[in-house]
């Protein structure tokens, strides 16, 4: 029984990679291929993205780089049902700072901001966010969607 | 691309880990009853937050996605880029469709829940509100899943026949369903050419002559139940004015519009950008979009007692000290409007989908979408036939997670389910055709 608990413990916290892994071997156009490193330095831009766990991840990335698409290139837990047509809210991002300084947003996005959960003043959708030179050091954090979200295999005790 | 390398060695992690889990625990099998978002949505979660699960999804109709397929206007293609995900995760090994089983009827939902450790109720909304009044069953009344089917070719409408002849067209409803048919109405037929609008409905509304559609509601412009993005799509059209009777601006609307409660952002948008786009008339205008206000249908009249030739509407007044929800009181007063169409757009409603699940007020008893321990429920037939994609992405999430957190016990207290293999033999009994994914991808 331990080692049952141990084993689920263990593969139950790397399911999202599995997952992955089966998608990547399931689809033809996943690329792993990362080239930020490559690029001149008037073209790196940081940005730092706080997850659900309230975890940061620092990400060297690069002008035009899209902020949904980078998160999860990087497996960062931010979806894009729509696959950035503006046709949803789930990669809807909290933007620290530097809010000014992104593009205005247009009634298309305010449309789909509209629905999201949690809404709040710093609110953006990532898939409309590209990254520029301006935006050195942005830090976006990912909203949590619901308050009991026991994946890390915590179990509430019995009552 | 993904080198070649690299997916040997991912193959290999993914094969050594599930076949040592297999020695040491059983795989959770889980039911998802219903194809459309809400379903989609609790499948992927599932497949991604635990390694092992296995997901089969029942769905009542051969085809798949429910309303996504069947409910989304011809120029609405992108709203369906969401069927792309579904796609990818119908391939996934632990995931297989089972089509054209109607759970309830033909399945029990008591054998599912002996065969599986968990089953997610996603079936939707089956029914549509009737209006309830006199004269509803004449020619050329149709209601919004008739109407949308017809345009839409969907296969359970094919006998439904729209006179689309005539030059005025009531539609009762303020919600973005009510929208999506005055559009279709509305907008330059030739614009839907290269969409998957039914030919028959394409042929009818290029020979159509009409040129002015209501719609009616019987409440406030803080009452409408649209989106400000679905109005624009008609109030931005060439040659159509949106009409609107000022009066229902009242000073307690203005006042409220301008309030910086996020939480009625959409309402506040909504309001705001109908104020703009109101009565703008120009010489262009060849048709008329007029939105009434504080109207119920009362009765619908007749000059031969065949076909519709009108609409009675009570008056309707908004009372009470909440201007978003206030007291709608109808008065005796009548009015009158002539037409020759009435599509009525009122909603969908649930039948109780099994007398075991407690309901109250329209909406299953749940706590965060967990009925009790095994059975589980998301989107409309859950909480009632109100909301968008986004929406039903949030009760799906929230759905999963109450899956993923009894998941241990559940398999603890049913440690030989087996899943499919053990509602197979009804199904065989029943002589059931199950059309699996591969075989609607043949089909379609």
């Amino acid at each position: 029984a331990e080692m049952t608990s141990v084993f689920n413990l263990i593969y139950t916290q790397n399911a999202p990679l599995l997952y992955k892994a089966e998608q990547i071997l399931h689809s033809t156009n996943e690329s792993l291929n990362d080239e930020a490193d490559a690029c001149p330095e008037a073209e790196r831009v940081k940005i730092t993205y706080i997850d659900r766990d309230g975890e940061t991840h620092d990400i060297n990335a690069k002008v035009g780089d899209n902020v949904m698409y980078l998160a999860q290139k990087h497996d960062l837990d931010v979806e894009g049902a729509c696959e950035a047509s503006l046709a949803c809210c789930t990669c809807h991002v909290y933007v620290e700072n530097h809010f000014d300084k992104l593009s205005e947003i247009d009634e298309e996005e305010e449309d789909m901001l509209d629905l999201a959960p949690f809404l709040q003043e710093n609110s953006r959708l990532s898939c409309q966010i590209i990254l520029s030179k301006e935006l050195d050091g942005i830090v976006v954090r990912i909203p949590s969607a619901t308050r009991n979200f026991y994946v890390d295999g915590h179990k509430p005790k019995p009552h | 691309m993904v080198g070649a390398g690299t997916k040997v060695l991912l193959r290999c992690c993914a094969h050594l880990q599930r076949s040592l889990i297999r020695r040491y625990s059983t795989d959770p099998q889980i039911c998802i009853v219903g194809s459309g978002p809400a379903g989609f949505g609790v499948a992927q979660s599932i497949l991604k937050h635990h390694p092992t699960a296995r997901v089969d999804m029942f769905e009542q109709s051969p085809v798949p996605y429910g309303l996504i397929r069947r409910g989304v206007s011809p120029d609405h293609q992108d709203v369906k880029n969401c069927i792309h995900g579904y796609e990818r995760t119908a391939v996934l090994p632990r995931f297989s469709f089972y089509g054209n089983i109607e759970v309830g009827s033909a399945l029990p939902l008591v054998e599912l829940q002996a065969a599986y450790h968990a089953v997610v109720l996603c079936t939707g909304a089956q029914e549509e509100r009737k209006l309830g009044i006199p004269g509803e069953n004449l020619r050329n009344i149709f209601t919004s899943l008739q109407f949308v089917g017809w345009y839409n070719g969907d296969t359970n409408h094919q006998d439904v026949d729209v006179d689309v002849g005539g030059r005025t067209v009531v539609i009762v409803g303020h919600g973005n369903v009510a929208l999506d048919c005055a559009r279709m109405l509305l907008k330059p037929t030739h614009m839907f050419k290269d969409t998957d609008i039914s030919p028959v409905a394409y042929n009818k509304l290029m020979e159509s002559k009409i040129n002015k559609v209501y719609l009616v509601g019987r409440r406030g412009p803080l009452q409408m139940a649209c989106t400000r993005k679905e109005l624009s799509e008609i109030a931005d059209l060439e040659g159509v004015v949106t009409k609107v009777d000022t009066d229902v601006f009242t000073p307690a609307v203005n006042q409220a519009i301008n309030n910086k409660d996020l939480k009625r952002r959409k309402q506040h948008r909504l309001v705001k950008y109908l104020m703009k786009v109101a009565n703008i008339e120009n010489k262009h205008i060849s048709k008329e979009f007029e939105i009434k206000y504080l109207r119920s249908p009362h009765s619908i009249t007749t000059n031969d007692d065949v076909t519709i030739a009108g609409v009675n509407f009570n008056i309707n007044k908004l009372e009470g000290d909440n201007v978003y929800e206030p007291l709608v009181t109808s008065s005796r007063e009548l009015e009158h409007i002539s037409c020759d169409l009435l599509i009525s757009c009122i909603g969908y409603t649930n039948k109780q989908f099994d007398p075991n699940i407690p309901y109250k007020g329209g909406k299953m008893v749940h706590d965060n979408g967990r009925i009790q321990p095994g059975l589980y429920a998301s989107g409309w037939c859950r909480d009632g036939p109100l909301g968008v994609l986004a929406d039903t992405s949030n009760s799906s999430t929230q759905t999963s997670t109450s899956v993923l957190n009894d998941i241990d016990d559940l398999i603890t207290d049913k440690p030989s389910c087996r899943g499919y293999n053990d509602v197979l033999p009804t199904l065989e009994e029943k002589n059931i055709d199950v059309i699996t994914w591969h075989r609607w991808q043949t089909i379609d």
